[in-house]
C-alpha cells in the first residue's frame, strides 16, 4: 500500500483495479480543515489524467507494474512483437495497446515496455527516432522559409510535416513526443 | 604611509595578483615578491593580506579559515546556496528585504498602539484543534528521567488572550509555532505566525487592521496599489471585498449551503455538480473539498478578499452569531487564492468555551488523534471576563511570499524543511 506522503511522481498505484502513475503531488490543507493531498493520477493504459484530494493518511494500493527493456523485432500485421532484451523472452501487442506508438517503432530499436501484471500495457518510445521518408513531392531548393511545410510518409507508415527542402528518401529525427519533423540526418 | 590589513574571501589568484570580496565589494592587489604565505591557497578561502600601499604590493597572506568545500556564490538574487539544506532556501536578497517587511510590521504595529508580547512555545495543553497535529516533546525533571508530555504550540491564542484578560487590550505576537505533518509549497511544519488581539472590538474591526497593516507592509515592499503574484494581478485599492460563505459556495458551485446541513445533503449536493467525494466523509470533510476545489481556487484573484461568516459547526474558537441561518464571525483573508490569515470575534462565553473543548475532544477521538487535556488556564481567564475581543492568526511566510513575489515559502525561508526519504 502506497500512503499519501509517499505519493510522488511516478508512483504507479491501482484505483478501481485500474494502474495509474503519479503525475503530480502537492500537500494541501484548507485553515482549521483537514489535510489532504492534490494528486494528478495518469492513467497507464489510456492516458487519462484525473486529479483527487486525498485525504492524507490513507492509502492506494501499489500497482504492479514493470518497466523492462526490450527489442522490437517486427510486425505480422496482426501484432508486434517485442522481446525482452535480458531474458529473450517474446511478447507481442495490439496496434491497439500500442496506440500513437506503433506509428514510430522500428524494427530492432529498443524500447521500454510498461508491464502490468506481468503483461504489456504501453511501450516508451526514445523522444527521438530516424526515420526514412519513402514518399513526399520533390524538394524545392533554397527554399527554407519559415512554416512552409509539407507531408512525408515514413518508412513506418506514419505522417509528418517536413520543411519543403527536405527530399524524398533522406533520412529525418522525429520528436516522438510530439509525431514531428526535428532536422535531417546523413545517413 | 603604513600597511593595511585587507580580510575577505579570496575569488582569485594566480602568481601575480588575488582578488578578495566580502559582502559590500571586492578588490584586486598585486602580489609582492617577496610576499609570504601564498602557497596553497585556493578559491574560496577566507584570508587576511597586509598590503603596503607604498610598494603597492601585498607583503603577507594569512589562512584565517580554510574552504574545505566549493564556495557558495555569495548572490544577491537567483537560485540558493549550496550550504543550505537540500533544496534551498531564500536569496540573501529576500532575506534582507524579509527583514525591512517584519520591520514596517512591527512600526504599524507600535503606531496603533499595540504592545509586542512573547508567549510561551511549550504547553502541557496544547489546542485542542481537530486537523492539527502537535509535536509532543517530554518536559522531564533530569536527564533520563520519565517526565511528562509536552508540547510544541500550533498557535500562541490562548496565551494571548489571557494577557487580555489581564488588561493588555492591545497587543501582537510574532512567533514561532509547530504543525507536525505539514510539508508542502505553502506548508512547512515551524513557521512564522502573526497574531494580534484588540479588545472591545470584532472581526469586522480586525478586518479593518489586516487592510491597513498588509496596506503598509506592501507599500514598504515597494507595491503601490498593486501586486503580481503568479499569473494573478491583485489590485490592493481599500476596501477589500468581503464575501460570505454561504455565497461563495452558490457563486461559485451553485450550492446553497443552508439547505446542505447534514452531511447526506452535502455529499448529494456535491454529486450533483460532479464532484467525486467519499459517501462515508463526515459534514465537514466534504465542505472542504467544497472549499478547495470549487471556492479557494477563485479568491483573491483581482483583489484580496475577505471570505467571512463561516457555518456554525466550523467556528473553532469564534462566537456564533444566532439567526436563520447561525454564523461563526470568522473571516480568512486571500490574496492571489492564498489563504494568508484567519480571524475571529473570539468566543468569550467559558461555559460555552468548555462545551467546544470537549466536542473537539469527541472529534479528536474519532479521527484516532491524541486527545488533549482542555487548557485550564484559559478556561479560568475566561472565567474572570474577556471583555469582546476581535483577534487574529496570520502566516508572516504566506505574506513574505505573496509580497515578495516568491513562488513557495521555501523562496522565502533561510533554512525550509525538507521531509526525511
Amino acid at each position: 500500500m502506497v500512503p499519501t506522503n509517499e505519493f510522488k511522481k511516478g508512483v504507479k498505484v491501482l484505483i478501481d483495479g485500474d494502474p495509474y502513475t503519479i503525475v503530480e503531488a502537492q500537500f494541501v490543507k484548507p485553515g482549521k480543515g483537514a489535510a489532504f493531498t492534490r494528486t494528478k493520477f495518469k492513467h497507464l493504459i489510456d492516458g487519462r489524467v484525473i486529479e483527487q484530494n486525498v485525504r492524507s493518511g490513507i492509502s492506494y494500493p501499489r500497482a504492479d507494474t514493470e518497466e523492462v527493456d526490450m527489442d522490437y523485432l517486427y510486425s505480422d500485421g496482426q501484432f508486434y512483437h517485442f522481446m525482452n532484451s535480458t531474458n529473450y523472452e517474446q511478447m507481442q501487442m495490439t496496434e491497439e495497446q500500442l496506440g500513437d506508438a506503433a506509428k514510430f517503432l522500428v524494427e530492432n530499436t529498443s524500447v521500454k515496455v510498461m508491464l502490468f501484471n506481468g503483461r504489456p500495457i504501453s511501450v516508451d518510445l526514445p523522444n527521438f527516432v530516424e526515420l526514412q521518408i519513402t514518399y513526399c513531392e520533390p524538394g524545392v531548393r533554397g527554399d527554407t522559409a519559415q512554416g512552409a511545410t509539407k507531408p512525408a510518409t515514413l518508412s513506418t507508415g506514419a505522417v509528418v510535416n517536413v520543411p519543403l527542402f527536405v527530399e524524398n528518401g533522406e533520412w529525418i529525427r522525429v520528436d516522438t513526443r510530439t509525431s514531428s519533423y526535428t532536422d535531417r540526418v546523413k545517413r | 604611509m603604513p600597511a593595511v590589513t585587507v580580510s575577505g574571501r579570496l575569488t582569485q589568484i594566480d602568481t601575480a595578483s588575488l582578488t578578495l570580496a566580502d559582502a559590500s565589494t571586492q578588490v584586486e592587489l598585486h602580489i609582492g615578491s617577496s610576499c609570504t604565505g601564498a602557497g596553497h591557497l585556493a578559491a574560496g578561502d577566507v584570508i587576511s593580506v597586509d598590503f603596503d600601499p607604498q610598494r603597492g604590493a601585498i607583503t603577507a597572506i594569512t589562512l584565517l579559515s580554510a574552504a574545505l568545500r566549493a564556495p557558495a556564490p555569495v548572490a544577491e538574487e537567483g537560485p540558493p546556496f549550496d550550504n543550505r539544506c537540500p533544496g534551498g532556501g531564500a536569496s540573501l536578497g529576500v532575506l534582507k528585504r524579509r527583514s525591512q517587511l517584519l520591520h514596517a510590521l512591527r512600526t504599524w504595529f507600535v503606531g496603533q498602539g499595540f504592545t509586542e508580547v512573547e508567549t510561551p512555545s511549550l504547553a502541557f495543553s496544547p489546542g485542542l484543534e481537530p486537523h492539527l497535529d502537535p509535536f509532543e516533546t517530554r518536559w522531564r525533571p533530569y536527564p533520563g528521567g520519565a517526565g511528562h508530555p509536552l508540547y510544541l504550540l500550533t498557535s500562541p491564542e490562548y496565551a494571548m488572550k489571557r494577557l487580555v484578560v489581564g488588561g493588555l487590550e492591545r497587543c501582537f505576537q510574532l512567533s514561532r509555532v509547530y504543525r507536525n505533518g505539514e510539508a508542502g509549497p505553502f506548508h512547512n511544519p515551524e513557521f512564522t505566525m502573526l497574531e494580534w488581539y484588540r479588545a472591545f472590538a470584532s472581526y469586522q474591526d480586525i478586518l479593518v487592521d489586516t487592510q491597513d497593516l498588509i496596506l503598509h507592509v506592501a507599500r514598504a515592499a515597494g507595491h503601490q496599489l498593486s501586486l503580481k503574484w503568479g499569473d494573478c494581478t491583485v489590485d490592493l485599492s481599500p476596501p477589500w471585498p468581503q464575501l460570505t460563505v454561504q455565497e461563495a459556495t452558490r457563486r461559485y458551485a451553485g450550492i446553497e449551503l443552508e439547505a446542505a446541513q447534514t452531511k447526506e445533503r452535502l455529499y448529494q449536493a456535491l454529486r450533483g455538480i460532479g464532484m467525486n467525494v467519499p459517501e462515508d466523509a463526515p459534514w465537514d470533510e466534504l465542505f472542504f473539498q467544497l472549499l478547495m476545489e470549487k471556492v479557494e481556487p477563485h479568491l483573491g484573484i483581482e483583489r484580496p478578499t475577505f471570505l467571512i461568516d463561516y457555518p456554525a459547526p466550523l467556528a473553532a474558537l469564534a462566537q456564533v452569531r444566532a439567526g436563520a441561518y447561525p454564523v461563526a464571525e470568522r473571516f480568512e483573508l486571500y490574496i492571489a487564492g492564498v489563504e494568508i490569515a484567519n480571524a475571529f470575534s473570539e468566543l468569550t462565553d467559558p461555559t460555552v468555551q468548555r462545551q467546544r473543548f470537549a466536542d473537539e475532544q469527541g472529534h479528536r477521538q474519532r479521527l484516532g488523534a491524541p486527545v488533549f487535556e482542555a487548557d485550564e488556564a484559559y478556561l479560568a481567564a475566561l472565567e474572570q471576563g474577556l471583555p469582546p475581543t476581535g483577534g487574529i492568526a496570520l502566516g508572516v511566510d504566506r505574506l513574505m511570499m505573496v509580497l515578495l513575489g516568491a513562488p513557495d515559502l521555501r523562496s522565502v525561508m533561510a533554512f525550509p524543511f525538507s521531509a526525511p526519504g
